[in-house]
């Protein structure tokens, strides 16, 4: 293929219910992710950018258009695809090892190896809990472990199958601002250990700045991209960088382009 | 420390207590052994006649085991087919619905027609009143299962049956065991109504021949020895539960 986008949206649009009372969540929407991008996207409450995610994820057929990944239309759920949620969706009766084991007991071919390559990839998985800071909760069961905590075994079982793309909606929404600003640097970390692309939804521009490459903006409800921006400061990124120098002419550029009105949408126009 | 010990003995010493007013009560007022007979009276038949009671016991007891077995093990299979498949709940649910309303007193004798009196009736009794509680436990169970924990099986591409095995059905099991508590105790009826209408054994038989031999104190051996039986049983599943899905109540025992 001549084209160069690991993940390409075609003019998709998604439309939930049927007739006259449906509502169109997504629409025109055309977006292009190279590979090994780091792409957010940022927008108000329901302007559906959670259900770009279900497109690309393949857990939702679009109503128009094509979502493709790696040069083929996405029909079924993939393979190759990891997700994290704003709840972390841990399940209460597995231990914190075995909930992030689970994708490997789901997804080919590691399920087929799954017991062969048990050793291996407990290795696999202890390694991951060390880079999150989770090393020595192996053995808790979810409900044992803080929101923060759980959420960092989520990304730990969104990255255990090795995928290369790597889908979050709000993984840290639901977290305290202290919680969240550690967090962005443990993704920061699993990002550059493995280079997945990642599509991130957040509505925190300062979370969008620190961890992608390039920021999306959509309107409200029907959600259409009405801004693309690419972030240019150097990486690894600090904390200290969100607040000096460069980034702040980026927020104030991403500010200014979020027209207040697109992003409140109809219902106060 | 001192308020567990107190709620471990407790249970023993209401029913201690219960026993004793129940004694003096009737000692008092002068009762009728024919009305009520004292609890000394029905636990001294017990032990006088143990050896004949017991033998119908063990007949009672095991026929309700192994009819429990089987309605626990038919009722959960088709409960995790109603709770996964909305078409299979649609079929058979009104079906099963109509099923459950007959008494199943009104089943005995069809049981008897077709398997003759004795051991098979009072089985398959005890069976089909366990199926329904245990079903309509798991199919909730099942059917409740939240879309977050499904859609994390559905985007790393796991089939149905992947979600029902790894999520729907581990997630169903607390209701699976509240359900057992309550089968256990039909199951009991089931087969102790089907023995005192068409059996030869069984503890059943054993109280329905006593009260035609005006025999009451053995008749109130016989519903305490049902009782506990119930109680062991019940207990029993309890101790299971909490081994198995202490995590549905967030049990801190449970984890260690």
């Amino acid at each position: 293929m001549l084209d160069s986008s690991f993940v390409k949206l075609d003019g998709v649009a998604v439309e939930y219910g049927r007739g006259a009372t449906a509502t169109r969540a997504v629409d025109h929407v055309s977006l292009d992710v190279a590979e090994g991008e780091f792409v957010a996207l940022v927008g108000p409450s329901g302007c559906g950018k959670s259900t770009l995610l279900k497109l690309v994820s393949g857990l939702l057929p679009p109503t128009r258009g094509v979502a493709s990944v790696d040069g083929a239309a996405v029909t079924a759920p993939l393979k190759i695809v990891g997700m994290a949620f704003q709840s972390a969706t841990m399940l209460p009766w597995l231990r914190t090892i075995d909930n992030i084991l689970l994708p490997l007991k789901i997804v080919e071919p590691h399920r087929q190896q799954f017991r062969a390559e048990k050793s291996a990839n407990l290795d696999k998985a202890m390694e991951l809990l060390r880079r999150v800071g989770l090393d020595g909760f192996e053995d808790r069961y979810p409900w044992e472990l803080s929101g923060g905590m759980q959420q960092r075994a989520s990304l730990c079982r969104a990255l255990i199958h090795d995928p290369r793309l790597l889908l979050l909606d709000e993984p840290f929404g639901a977290l305290d601002a202290f919680t969240r600003e550690e967090l962005w640097q443990v993704l920061q970390n699993l990002w550059f250990d493995r280079k997945p692309t990642v599509l991130l939804v957040t509505h925190d521009l300062r979370e969008a700045l620190f961890l992608a490459d390039r920021v999306i903006v959509m309107s409200a409800r029907p959600g259409v991209v009405i801004h693309d921006q690419r972030v240019g400061f150097k990486r690894p990124r600090s904390l200290h960088d969100l607040y000096t120098g460069e980034a702040g002419a980026q927020m104030e550029e991403l500010r200014s382009k979020i027209d207040h009105r697109s992003l409140v949408g109809e219902e106060t126009a | 420390m001192m308020a567990d010990r107190t709620r471990m003995l407790a249970p023993y010493i209401f029913a201690i207590a219960l026993f004793l007013i129940w004694e003096i009560g009737t000692r008092v007022f002068d009762v009728s052994v024919y009305v009520l007979p004292r609890p000394s009276q029905f636990f001294g038949t017990l032990y006088e006649f143990w050896d004949g009671i017991s033998f119908h016991a063990t007949q009672t007891l095991l026929t309700t085991l192994v009819g429990f077995a089987i309605g626990v093990s038919a009722g959960a299979v088709l409960g995790a087919a109603c709770g996964a498949s909305r078409t299979v709940y649609a079929t058979i649910y009104p079906a099963l619905i109509g099923f459950y309303s007959i008494p199943k007193v009104a089943l005995v004798p069809i049981f008897v027609i077709w398997f003759g009196s004795g051991t098979a009736p009072a089985l398959l009794t005890s069976t089909v009143i366990c199926i329904f509680p245990v079903l309509v436990n798991v199919a909730t169970g099942v059917a409740t299962t939240e879309r977050d924990m499904e859609d994390v099986l559905r985007s790393l591409g796991g089939s149905r049956f992947d979600i029902l095995r790894h999520v729907s059905l581990p997630r169903s099991l607390p209701y699976f065991f509240a359900s057992l508590k309550v089968a256990i105790s039909l199951a009991f009826v089931g087969t102790v109504i089907s023995e005192t209408v068409a059996a030869n054994r069984g503890i059943g038989t054993m109280m329905v021949s006593a009260s035609a031999d005006f025999d009451v104190p053995l008749v109130f051996a016989g519903l305490v020895l049902l009782a506990a039986m119930g109680i062991c049983m019940y207990a029993a599943f309890a101790l299971v539960e909490r081994r198995m899905v202490g995590w549905a109540k967030r049990d801190v025992d449970f984890t260690h």
